[in-house]
């Protein structure tokens, strides 16, 4: 479809640089990854075993159940997945994996791995950290790590309308960090109302992060953002 | 620990480049190509490829692929046999699954007597063969619907630039006081009479565009110790406003010429322009 219209005197060209307003929050989100398709992951933590059988590049077998599944590879050999309302971080490179399952945390490693390490808790590595994540046009989350359990949180366009929030922070290893805020309600801003929580792998070398925004009466929103430090 | 100091190595247009994807190991593409030279290629491994033009004896590479949404690939790869040489090439192709289409760029330096180190570029179109399948008889095209078009792009967290598309083969580079693009590209651009270079827009669908730069014009005033020519290649998604692309030349390093190549990325969004900029003559044309 032509970009421009005929008009009195000549045409008139649209520019094709948009807001792309459609997407939201989920604007910048780069495209989705099917390199795990057809692979199968299995997550030990003591006892007990997940396993994430990749069948295609929409469904996943989660333990037992078929499961609607987004992938964005975060880095080489790092993998942030969002599996139904859970959220499994794969990370090859250190042979670990890290599920959120129904708000619970499993740090595990990959079975038939000698000598992995399981992720770990950041602790307050975090803190001091004063971080825009840029996620779309004029959409953005303020960070500000102030514990190892709360850090202050602002959406644009209110920026002033800072709220304390809790999160926790696992350390994926190198400069990447899985950071889970819960969110209060939200008005106004650019993110979804019921916005529950945001969840995202952070990048503090490439400055990039990856992740999902979860909440009520809305579905999961994979995002994709850049750093700027304030 | 403010993890804005994390020890990180310095990132010019390529902190934000998408990890590298390995989607298409295990798959083979027959191209049939407008240019009557037909491509194969055979993806063996993560990073390794053959390819063969015509039937030949494949040719080995490795490979760098990024994506421009879900089912649009840029791969790029290095021709072996010019490494290490005075006469480097390199081959694009985007693979475009959604509609079976691809577009290959061929660059190559060294073939210029005056201006070693310039870049050129041949554009091909083609089609994906597929059995049982009757093959696509539409391209993607040279298109000027990007002309109108500015575009903030920011690159790393604090280098961000302006470019504006006023025509399918020029565009104009420019950058805010308070973006490290002051620094990290300002000194060149002072010696030349406007920020213009050479250009090519490719269509590949609706809303994503190929834009090819080279900077050939910039090579022409300065050739000498402070700069070299790059080809660089943008696969734009107007969808989602951000791109993915690669840089293929050479630069300057510790004042001698090297051979450059490296993928990169960057998100945008709409940009109004000064009038000055807007309106500023390209002092290379007539």
């Amino acid at each position: 479809m032509r970009n421009y219209t005929y008009v009195d005197g000549g045409v008139l060209i649209k520019s094709k640089a948009n807001m792309a307003e459609q997407y939201g929050i989920g604007q910048y989100r780069y495209p989705l990854n099917y390199e795990l398709a057809g692979q199968t992951i299995t997550a030990v933590a003591g006892d007990k075993e997940y396993t994430l059988d990749f069948k295609c590049k929409v469904n996943v077998l989660f333990n037992g159940m078929l499961t609607p599944y987004e992938c964005i590879k975060c880095a080489p050999d790092l993998y942030f997945v969002r599996v139904g309302f859970d959220v499994a971080v794969i990370d090859k490179k250190n042979s670990a994996v890290t599920l959120i399952v129904e708000g619970d945390y499993v740090m595990a490693t990959i079975k038939g791995t000698e000598g992995a390490v399981a992720h770990t808790w950041a602790g307050d590595e975090m803190v001091g950290t004063n971080v825009r994540w840029v996620l779309g046009c004029g959409r953005y989350v303020n960070q500000e790590f102030v514990s190892e359990d709360k850090v202050k949180a602002a959406w644009a366009p209110r920026d002033g309308k800072v709220a304390e929030n809790p999160y926790k922070a696992v350390k994926i290893g190198g400069p990447y960090y899985l950071v889970d805020m819960k969110s209060d309600i939200l008005k106004d801003v650019c993110a979804p109302f019921f916005t529950d929580h945001v969840i995202m792998v952070q990048d503090y070398d490439r400055c990039m992060a990856f992740g999902c925004v979860f909440g009520k009466g809305f579905d999961p929103i994979m995002i994709t953002g850049y750093a700027k430090f304030l | 620990m403010n993890l804005r100091d994390y020890p990180r190595p310095f990132y010019a247009i390529n902190q934000f480049c998408q990890a590298h994807c390995s989607e298409l190991k295990g798959q083979s593409f027959n191209f049939v190509m407008d240019g009557g030279y037909d491509y194969a290629l055979n993806f063996t491994g993560d990073t390794t490829l053959t390819w063969s033009i015509d039937g030949s004896e494949p040719k080995e590479a490795t490979f760098e692929c990024v994506k421009g949404d879900e089912t649009t690939y840029l791969v790029d790869f290095d021709v072996v046999e010019t490494l290490n040489t005075d006469k480097r090439a390199n081959e694009l192709f985007v693979i475009d699954l959604e509609q079976r289409l691809v577009t290959r760029v061929y660059c190559y330096i060294g073939y210029n007597k005056r201006l070693p180190f310039l870049v050129k570029s041949e554009y091909d179109f083609g089609a994906i063969v597929v059995e049982g399948k009757e093959t696509p008889f539409r391209r993607h095209c040279y298109s000027s619907e990007l002309a109108g078009t500015c575009v903030e792009w920011h690159w790393n967290f604090e280098m961000w630039t302006h470019h504006k598309y006023y025509d399918s083969d020029y565009y104009t580079l420019t950058w805010p006081d308070d973006s490290a693009a002051v620094q990290n590209l300002g000194g060149p651009f002072e010696k030349l009479p406007s920020h213009d270079d050479v250009t090519r827009v490719i269509k590949i669908k609706d809303t994503m565009y190929l834009f090819c730069l080279t900077e050939e014009l910039m090579e022409r005033v300065l050739q000498g110790p402070v700069f070299r020519c790059n080809n660089m290649i943008f696969l734009q998604n107007y969808d989602r406003m951000y791109h993915a692309g690669r840089t293929f030349g050479t630069i300057m390093a510790d004042g001698k010429p090297v051979p450059c190549r490296t993928l990169f990325g960057s998100f945008g969004n709409p940009i109004k322009l000064p009038d000055s900029v807007l309106y500023a003559e390209n002092a290379y044309t007539v």
